[in-house]
Parts: structure tokens; sequence; C-alpha cells
């Protein structure tokens, strides 16, 4: 469901004009943006209830974990409620997620340093 | 006095009690029964901490008016409820002018404020006491889960954490009214459960470990009750507690059933193993219980609180889930 209304979105932006390169990524901005709007409005635990992983393991489900405690803490205020867990959820991915990053740009690295490209 | 059974000789009266629910529990089978219910579970508040404190505020207020006492003439009351340091219990009794004692056994709370208020009452110290518990869906669910809108998937063994909030008064009366005749303190049991989604399973053996007690003690068997009933075991408890109680030679099958099982329509309401939390035995024993009871359609009833006590820290640290069931026996005053 989430894919159709990815690729349907992807045609309507190619038919504005935008560069074939381009339209993947407003694509996924788009989505973000719905997952972020549909969680701060309540309905995105009630949709991911029927579309199961297909809304919670793309990019939907990671704007979900990210707005869905910043809407849960704003009540204990700004700063040490929505500031300090925002990435309750989200945190070990972005961690280990950059720090994986590092890892395997390191190997790359020595790899290429002995001529061996990837 | 039977070796861990207490008999209350002056078996102190339940008096009243009313119940606030939210909108998933006003939808349920029982919903007709409940005192108020409000249909966005928020009871006009901005946070749900502040709901939940409010609905143990207005159940207490409408326990009070059905028999049109005040609050000077409450002794003592005894409350609590599944947030850290009881704050539902302290915030929402606050404007309450009585003395107050806090307390938490999980899920099993409403049956331990009843045993405190029923021991109280019978051995004089006081006249009128309130017992009060609550949960909050949401505020469970931060606290102890996830954030409210995180969109992730429940299994079907867990729990949905009622949404409502009881209040019993507990007197010494002469009055026609169910009388609290029995109660038994639960010992806590631990099976080595790990799965906080599974809290069924991790309670069913303090159930079955405080009925096993209870009959041997007493000589009386299941078939010696109209109903017995556990807290919130929810499905998989539920059918654990017959596994267990058959294993024994108890046969359950007849008279045994779960509040977590009474308060929602399971497949219609998408409540996977049933209700739990400390409001979802309260509310049910309130509403529903006490009405037959009262009724005449129950005589005696064995009425058995379940307790989850672990916290999220624990369980993240890998520790096991132990579980508490304490009992009390209500007589119909027929």
């Amino acid at each position: 469901m989430i894919c159709a209304l990815g690729q349907g979105l992807h045609d309507i932006y190619l038919s504005l004009g935008i560069h074939e390169e381009n339209a993947g990524t407003v694509v996924s901005i788009t989505l973000i943006f719905l997952a972020a709007l549909t969680t701060g409005l309540g309905w995105f635990d009630k949709l991911a209830k029927y579309a199961g992983a297909g809304t919670l393991v793309p990019i939907t489900g990671f704007a979900n974990a990210v707005v869905s405690p910043a809407v849960d803490t704003k009540s204990e205020g700004y700063i040490l409620g929505l500031g300090a867990k925002i990435f309750t959820i989200s945190g070990p991915v972005i961690l280990y997620g950059v720090l994986t990053s590092a890892i395997f740009g390191m190997i790359i690295w020595i790899l290429s340093l002995f001529g061996v490209m990837i | 006095m039977a070796k861990g059974i207490i008999k209350l000789k002056n078996a102190p009266a339940i008096l009243c009690a009313a119940s606030v629910v939210g909108k998933h529990e006003s939808d349920g089978p029982l919903g007709a029964l409940f005192d108020f219910h409000d249909k966005d579970d928020r009871f006009g508040q901005s946070t749900w901490e502040k709901a939940e404190a409010e609905m143990q505020h207005m159940a207490l207020n409408l326990a009070m008016s059905k028999n049109k006492i005040s609050i000077t003439d409450i002794d003592a009351i005894f409350a609590g409820d599944l947030m850290n340091q009881c704050i539902s219990s302290t915030y929402g009794l606050i404007a309450h002018d009585a003395p107050f004692m806090g307390l938490y056994s999980a899920c099993s709370t409403a049956a331990e404020a009843l045993i405190l208020s029923g021991m109280t009452v019978n051995a004089g110290y006081f006249k009128r006491t309130a017992s009060v518990t609550s949960s909050h869906n949401c505020s469970a669910e931060r606290q102890f889960r996830t954030p409210v809108e995180y969109g992730g998937q429940r299994t079907p063994t867990s729990q949905w954490t009622v949404t409502g909030s009881a209040a019993f008064i507990i007197a010494d009366d002469e009055g026609r009214h169910p009388r609290i005749t029995e109660v038994m303190l639960g010992m806590t049991v631990d099976y080595g459960i790990t799965d906080a989604n599974n809290m069924g399973a991790a309670m069913a053996p303090a159930a079955a470990d405080t009925m096993i007690r209870y009959f041997e003690s007493s000589g009386l068997g299941p078939s010696a009750f109209d109903l017995i009933v556990t807290g919130d075991l929810g499905f998989e408890g539920h059918s654990i507690v017959l596994d267990l109680m058959s294993t024994k030679g108890y046969d359950l099958s007849g008279n045994y059933n779960d509040c977590g099982l009474l308060i929602y329509n399971r497949s219609s309401q998408d409540m996977h193993a049933g209700g739990s939390g400390c409001g979802c035995s309260a509310v049910v024993l309130a509403s529903y219980l006490l009405k037959l009871i009262r009724d005449g359609e129950l005589r005696d009833v064995l009425f058995i609180g379940t307790g989850a006590l672990m916290s999220p820290l624990s369980v993240q640290q890998g520790g096991s889930i132990p579980g508490i069931a304490h009992l009390v026996r209500i007589k119909g005053d027929a």
C-alpha cells in the first residue's frame, strides 16, 4: 500500500518535471512527512495495526519512532522531556548505524591502500 | 485460624463501590454497568498521568455519594496504582482530607487494598475505610512499554491495560451488603518468565499457588463457590491456571473466570489476550461482580487479585517476572 503510494508520488513528481534522480528523494521526504504528520494526529498507530511491517520497516516506521516519543514526552517539557527522550526508540539505530558506517568506511579505506577497490 | 487464611469474624461490609472507565471499557460487554466513562480517556486533563489521578478522584467521590457519606466519615484510605511512586493515588486523592496509605502490588493492588481495609475494619481500628485503585492504558504504555503513538505490533499474548478506577467503601455496618469474610495474603512466585508481553503466564502460577493453599487450608473445594475469579490473567493465564489446577486434582472448569476476559470482547475489540492493570479487577468487581452478589445471583465468591511484580528496569536487565495473588472471599448477605 505504502509502496503503491510511493510509486504514485514518484509518477506525479516525474510528470511535474522533477528529474528522475531527484524524484526518489522527494518521494522519501514526502513519505517521512506523511508518517510524522499522521503520528502527530494519532492515526499512525491505527494504520500500523493493519498494515503491520509494511509501515514499520521502511522510512515511515523510522519517522514514527522519532515523532511518537516527541509527542509523548512533550508534557515533561521541551528540554528534559522532548529534547532528552526524542531518540529513545530510534537512538540505537542512529548510534549503531553511524558506528557501522564508520567501521565499514575504515575497512574500505584500508583495502584501498592495498589496491583493492570495492 | 487456619494456616494462611485470615477469617474476618465481623465480616466487614462492602458498603458501596463506584467505577470510572475509558472508552474501550465502556464499549465492552460490561459498558452499561460502569458509573462514568470518558469518551477520549483524558478526563478533562492535559496529561495521561493527570487523567489517571482524576479518575481516582472521581471514583472515590462517586462511591461516597452513593451512600451519602462525606470524606469526614472515612477513617483511612488505602490506594494504589501502577505509576512510579504511586502518583495517581497521591495526586488523585490529595483533595480528600483523610489518613492515606499508598500501596503497590502491581495489578493485585485492588485485592491488597480490600484486604487491608477488611482487616482494619474487622479489628475495629476504623469504622469506614476507602480502597481505591486505578490504571490508565496510556500512562502505563508510556511507563512500561513504548510511546502511545508508536506503531509497533502487539503479540497475541499481550494484554491491554485497562483505563479504569474503582473505589470501595468498607464499613462496619449492619445493613444487607456483600461482606468480606476471609482473606489470604499472596506469596511471590517466580517461574522464570522473562517475557513482559506474557504477564498472564507470569502471574498464573501465583494464582494457582494461592488457590491451592486456600483449598488445602480451608478443606473446601472449587465447587463450594459460585465463582472463582482472578484479576487479570487474560486468555493465556486463565488456561494455564486451569491446567495447573487440574494437575493438582482441582477441577475449575465449571466456575472459574477472569476479570481480564470479562471486561472486553476480545475478538471484536481486538484486545489480544484480554485486559490487565490495577483498574481491571477493580472495575469488574465494583460494577459487575458486586451487582451479581447484591442481586443474589452469586452468594460466595473467591476474588483473587493477580500482580506481575516487575519494572521495565528489571526486565531490561534480564530479570524474571515474579507473580503474586491475594485472595478475598466475598459473601452475599442474603
